[in-house]
């Protein structure tokens, strides 16, 4: 749990860290918020998860003529 | 005069529920592990549970969605409303789906202090392939955070939207995902529809 306490502290520091005007604490966070997200989405785990899902889905494509003309 | 609505699929509508939920129970438990003074490492554990559900709701959800018809939009509205309802349902899948998979990345890597009984390493997952980069815990925390509120913010203007379908505008977009109004109304699911659509002769 410390490490969870740990990351949130971090976070919190985020919104605090800049003396810069609120224009640029926005900029910055956005800034770092854009670069996060990025690197989420590009992460091995994530894109693993996302082939799999777009692997089933392609599967319920193939079977949807199937259940449909079963309706 | 029974009103005959073309309802989503019921696993659809169950799944929906569920999901919402799951939901309901991972921000209570996830705060409570943050900010709470009960068992941290149960209630991280509870939270972790109620995360994946939603992630396994929110899978078998697009399944369903993409194997069975879907019930088109008969509320009326301008394109521009339509668009921004379906961006919002996209969105709002996006996001439970990225939100406990951002979660499971952050357990994955808390092994020494917090784990999760049962909860396999998402860093072992498809390790064998060379796709992606790993990432660091703190990153995934900040965005799992970041989903987290986006999503609770989505999710209020999906209830008010509901709401003002079901109070303002009157049309049956909340009664077809509740079955027990839809009952009172005399619904009909959407295969259903379809089927009988199919028998009627071609104009």
């Amino acid at each position: 749990m410390e490490g969870m306490s740990e990351m949130h502290h971090t976070m919190s520091h985020m919104h605090h860290g800049s003396s810069s005007g609120i224009v640029g604490q926005a900029l910055g966070f956005a800034g770092r918020l854009s670069a996060e997200l990025l690197i989420v989405l590009t992460s091995a785990p994530v894109l693993h998860v996302l082939a799999a899902l777009v692997l089933l889905l392609a599967l319920a494509a193939l079977l949807r003529p199937f259940f449909a003309s079963q309706s | 005069m029974i009103q005959h609505l073309k309802r989503p699929n019921i696993a659809s509508v169950i799944a929906h529920w569920g999901a919402a939920w799951a939901m309901i129970l991972a921000l209570y438990f996830g705060l409570s592990a943050v900010y709470g003074n009960g068992p941290r490492q149960e209630t991280f554990a509870a939270h972790a549970y109620a995360g994946l559900t939603v992630l396994g709701l929110v899978v078998i959800r697009l399944f369903l969605r993409t194997l069975l018809p879907w019930p088109k939009d008969e509320s009326g509205g301008s394109r521009i409303l339509k668009f921004v309802a379906e961006a919002m349902h996209w969105t709002l899948y996006a996001l439970m789906l990225l939100t406990p998979l951002t979660g499971w990345i952050v357990a994955s890597s808390m092994g020494c202090c917090m784990t999760v009984p049962g909860l396999p390493n998402i860093d072992l997952l498809g390790s064998g392939l060379s796709i992606g980069r790993p990432i660091s815990a703190t990153t995934a925390y900040h965005v799992h955070v970041f989903f987290v509120w986006t999503l609770l913010a989505l999710i209020s203007l999906h209830v008010l939207a509901a709401l003002f379908h079901h109070f303002v505008v009157r049309d049956t977009i909340l009664i077809r995902m509740i079955p027990v109004l839809g009952k009172r109304a005399g619904a009909t699911s959407a295969s259903r529809a379809i089927a009988n659509s199919q028998t009627l002769p071609a104009e």
